[in-house]
């Protein structure tokens, strides 16, 4: 609320800096990968006699240097453009912090670039050890780079002490900082890896070929050994909210997580299986395929490790709406919308409630929540009465955690919950009106089903997160009416159950008969 | 709408000085400005001789062109490179204003990134192809070099925005906003004019070395000189006067700095046009007289000279425009000089081994006995 307001229909901010950002985390990885793979695979070549592995390095090295020098340093460059659009906020607290570290990230940059661009015009102008030294002084230097950047990077996910002393070099040595290290070192020497695999594959077939593409495939051990014990460091060291995230508080994230394990024990596989014990085998396509499957396994990773950070932009200190977590529980009295600087209106009112809610949903959720496209909030609330939506306002920590809490007054909860409300006008009766009564079975288990569906689903599911079976466990049919009757009184963020009478007790009789029946099979319904 | 909306300065305390990181800017951007005038002007320059060269079978004007878009791919690394520090301080120091500019032009301003892309990797063919009989070649040679225009405008366009305050609530009412870089002021034509007739300029000195450092071929030799040296004399007049029109555009307010009202203002600019003027002569007495090169050197100095004192004026204008709005020297600081020590270690290490990098590679260390 502070800057104005970067509104990207459809696609989200978020979305576009992942546009940018997921490109450049593969690109910056395999360049990192890639100097030390040239200077060590040059090393080989003099120390064993083999010319071959010479040869390979010097051809490979107008294609990492390229990669490095444009794509990587240009989008680079994007990542910050699209950060400073979508974030300001953080960014600014981000540089503040760290501008010095970036400042050391950028000479180590720029002793990247000029080594990189000196080790390949000078190939043939100065003698091996000349050569050998440019080449580890790029490869060092790169390295160096990512050792920087990681700790700004992992400071965002775990801040650790930083939040209450503040200080460089807190926030920069934060507890994440060594396990991503580590984890970020063995990516860059796998995707190297798989890049020398896919040019080794193209070598004529013969010794040379199979030769190149064992050596190639050698690169990824370090990554086989290493990222099972480092990500569990990882993990470890994650607020317990994140570890929830991924242990299945959060679907989308839990199955990132396995997508990213699922896809990385494939590539391991064909490198051991397939190039290391069968390198004849190896063809470009193949080498090609498994290439474009370290660049979904970096996309998938780094799209969890950024969820994993919800609901903060920086853990513990700034929202992912860039409301500061210490200003919270100010904005909740005070209101967001008076200290708005760009908004049109200043006070939500039962007159402006429409603009206010929109104005408040620019403020409040637009960093995460586009209308009608990526997370889009309509299909969120769609059949989500108005009382619902504002009851869910309310305690929308507790019920969605990887949400931060609304931060406006009870106003502009109010105008929000009525603008959103307003996004699927044609459900709002249907809502407020009995489901019981509008099935047409007459079965009361089918009816008390349909209520559930109604009135509970949205938050809970039958035997997966939040299980409702859980909840209800040994429960008569009469404590089922009787609970219905105080759910707020209960727990402080249900919202009272308001449907009638007959859907009551049908809604009793049913949770009466899931809280006595084992679990059915397939699950989480 | 005159409502002045700015936002709040960061709660963090910057880790330096305000007066060292705006040195730090300064120096750099001084560094990344001689490459990017390299791209910019140097470019088009390659590509106007390229196209004339292949028109009128002047086969030195191809050469030149070939010579001049050799350099363009590493000028365009150390641009980029050279290029992230002062956008780290500027944001580090200016973030209010800055990020509320950015976000008011967001789409052009991110398109700055996929345009250069495109001028980038279009140089590389143009440089690497060569074959400017090719219209394919000519084709990409023109989209880089209308890229390289393209950003520069966008540029102008966010830094003259960010020291407009009073602009941005307008603009952000308005349902451009996000989707149209800036224009709206007077000062912003004479302002991208200045700046890019200035690159031509650079452009025209760059032929002028190509020329110079040719020592076989003294035919080619004199038609680089030639060449490098008119163009670079036509820019510099012209660019003397988009800089009196840059003058008069400016608010009155701050024009009258210049005009006699602060005498460092003032000083700053009375060197700037008469060492402009030196170089001018300098360089024609190059070109024309026995081109002898420490006259060149004398007259490239003259240049550099000049644009360290455009530098420190334009920070003067901003801070003009600025006023009591935004006075960047009163935000909270709070130095962390351990790390700003580690810094300027690597820095200067790092500076050292690309120096004796970069040596190695020229001097074929290792070979050159052999």
């Amino acid at each position: 609320m502070n800057y104005p307001f970067w509104d990207v229909p459809l696609l989200g901010g978020g979305l576009v800096i992942a546009i940018i950002a997921i490109p450049h985390v593969f690109v910056s990885h395999f360049a990192i990968g890639g100097g030390i793979f040239l200077a060590w695979t040059e090393r080989i070549g003099i120390r064993k006699g083999k010319p071959e592995y010479i040869a390979f390095a010097k051809r490979n090295t107008l294609f990492f240097v390229l990669t490095t020098l444009v794509f990587g340093a240009v989008t680079g460059v994007g990542i910050w453009f699209s950060i400073g659009l979508v974030h300001p906020g953080a960014t600014s607290a981000l540089i503040h912090n760290f501008v010095f570290g970036w400042a050391i990230e950028w000479v180590l940059f720029l002793v990247e670039i000029a080594a990189a661009l000196l080790y390949y015009y000078g190939w043939s102008r100065v003698d091996q050890k000349t050569h050998q030294f440019i080449g580890w002084a790029y490869a060092g230097a790169a390295w160096g780079s990512l050792i920087v950047i990681n700790g700004i990077l992992a400071f965002m996910l775990t801040p650790g002490r930083w939040v209450e002393t503040g200080g460089f070099w807190t926030g920069f040595f934060n507890p994440s900082y060594f396990p991503s290290v580590l984890i970020r070192t063995c990516v860059c020497l796998a995707l190297a890896g798989l890049y020398a695999l896919l040019m080794a594959s193209r070598e004529p077939p013969g010794e040379t070929h199979d030769d190149l593409v064992r050596y190639a495939s050698t690169w990824l051990l370090p990554a086989f050994v290493g990222l099972p014990i480092f990500a569990a460091w990882f993990v470890f060291t994650l607020p317990a909210l994140a570890q929830d995230m991924f242990m299945g508080r959060a679907a989308v994230l839990t199955i990132f997580a396995a997508l990213s394990m699922g896809i990385s024990a494939t590539i391991f596989a064909f490198a051991y299986l397939i190039a290391y014990r069968n390198p004849q085998s190896v063809s470009t396509p193949v080498a090609l395929l498994f290439l474009v499957l370290g660049l979904a396994v970096t996309g998938v990773t780094e799209f969890g490790r950024e969820a994993a950070r919800k609901p903060y932009i920086i853990y513990d200190y700034m929202y992912s709406n860039a409301v500061l977590k210490r200003d919270v529980a100010r904005l909740q009295q005070e209101g967001v919308l008076r200290n708005a600087k760009w908004s049109l209106v200043s006070k939500a009112t039962p007159q402006n409630a429409l603009i206010a809610g929109r104005e408040i949903f620019t403020l409040a959720c637009a960093h995460c929540h586009t209308v009608d496209g990526y997370n889009g909030v309509r299909l969120l609330v769609k059949g989500w009465p108005e009382p619902f939506i504002e009851h869910q306002l309310t305690y929308l920590d507790q019920l969605k955690g990887f949400m931060p809490p609304f931060v406006g007054n009870p106003d502009e909860r109010r105008a929000l919950a009525r603008w959103l409300a307003s996004l699927n006008p044609s459900t709002q009766p249907a809502r407020t009106a009995s489901v019981a009564t509008d099935s047409l079975s007459a079965d009361p288990l089918a009816r008390g089903e349909a209520a559930y569906s109604a009135h509970c689903a949205n938050c809970h599911t039958i035997d997966g997160r939040n299980a409702i079976r859980q909840h209800v466990k040994g429960w008569t049919q009469s404590v089922a009416y009787e609970r219905l009757g105080s759910l707020d009184s209960m727990r402080g963020y249900m919202p009272p159950y308001e449907g009638p009478e007959t859907e009551r007790q049908a809604l009793a009789a049913w949770l009466a008969s899931i809280g006595n029946d084992a679990p059915a099979a397939g699950g989480a319904r | 709408m005159n409502e002045t909306v700015i936002p709040s300065i960061d709660p963090i305390a910057l880790p330096a000085p305000v007066w060292l990181m705006q040195f730090l800017s300064g120096l750099t951007f001084i560094f990344h400005v001689i490459p990017m005038n390299v791209v910019l002007g140097g470019g088009a320059v390659a590509l106007f001789l390229a196209v004339r060269g292949a028109r009128g079978s002047q086969d030195m004007y191809v050469r030149l062109a070939r010579r001049m878009a050799s350099v363009l791919p590493v000028a365009i690394a150390m641009t980029i490179t050279l290029g992230v520090p002062p956008l780290l301080f500027l944001q580090a120091m200016y973030g209010p204003l800055f990020y509320t500019s950015s976000v008011l032009m967001a789409w052009p301003w991110l398109s700055v990134i996929a345009i250069l892309l495109v001028g980038y990797y279009g140089h590389y063919y143009f440089s690497l192809s060569k074959d400017y009989e090719n219209p394919r070649t000519m084709i990409v040679g023109a989209v880089a070099v209308a890229a390289f225009f393209v950003i520069a405008f966008l540029y102008v366009s966010n830094m003259t925005l960010m020291v407009m305050p009073e602009r941005f609530l307008g603009i952000q009412r308005s349902w451009t906003s996000g989707f149209l870089p800036f224009t709206g002021d007077s000062i912003f034509a004479p302002r991208f004019l200045h700046f890019i007739t200035g690159a031509v300029s650079v452009g025209g000195l760059l032929a002028v070395f190509i020329g110079l450092l040719e020592r076989s071929d003294a035919e080619f030799r004199a038609v680089a000189v030639r060449a490098g040296g008119f163009t670079f004399v036509g820019a510099t007049i012209v660019q003397i006067a988009t800089g009196i029109w840059f003058l008069l555009a400016l608010r009155p307010r701050v024009m009258m700095l210049f005009m006699g009202q602060d005498r460092v203002a003032t000083a700053l600019f009375g060197v700037a046009v008469l060492l402009a003027l030196v170089a001018v002569t300098l360089i024609l007495v190059a070109v024309f007289g026995k081109k002898r090169p420490w006259v060149m050197i004398a007259g490239t100095a003259c240049v550099g000279l000049t644009i360290i004192i455009m530098t420190v004026m334009r920070s003067i204008v901003r801070e003009a425009y600025l006023g009591t709005r935004f006075v960047v020297f009163e935000q909270p600081v709070n130095p962390a000089w351990d790390v700003v020590a580690l810094f300027l270690v690597l820095f200067v290490a790092g500076v050292v081994l690309v120096g004796w990098m970069i040596h190695a590679v020229v001097t074929r260390r290792g070979l050159a006995a052999s």
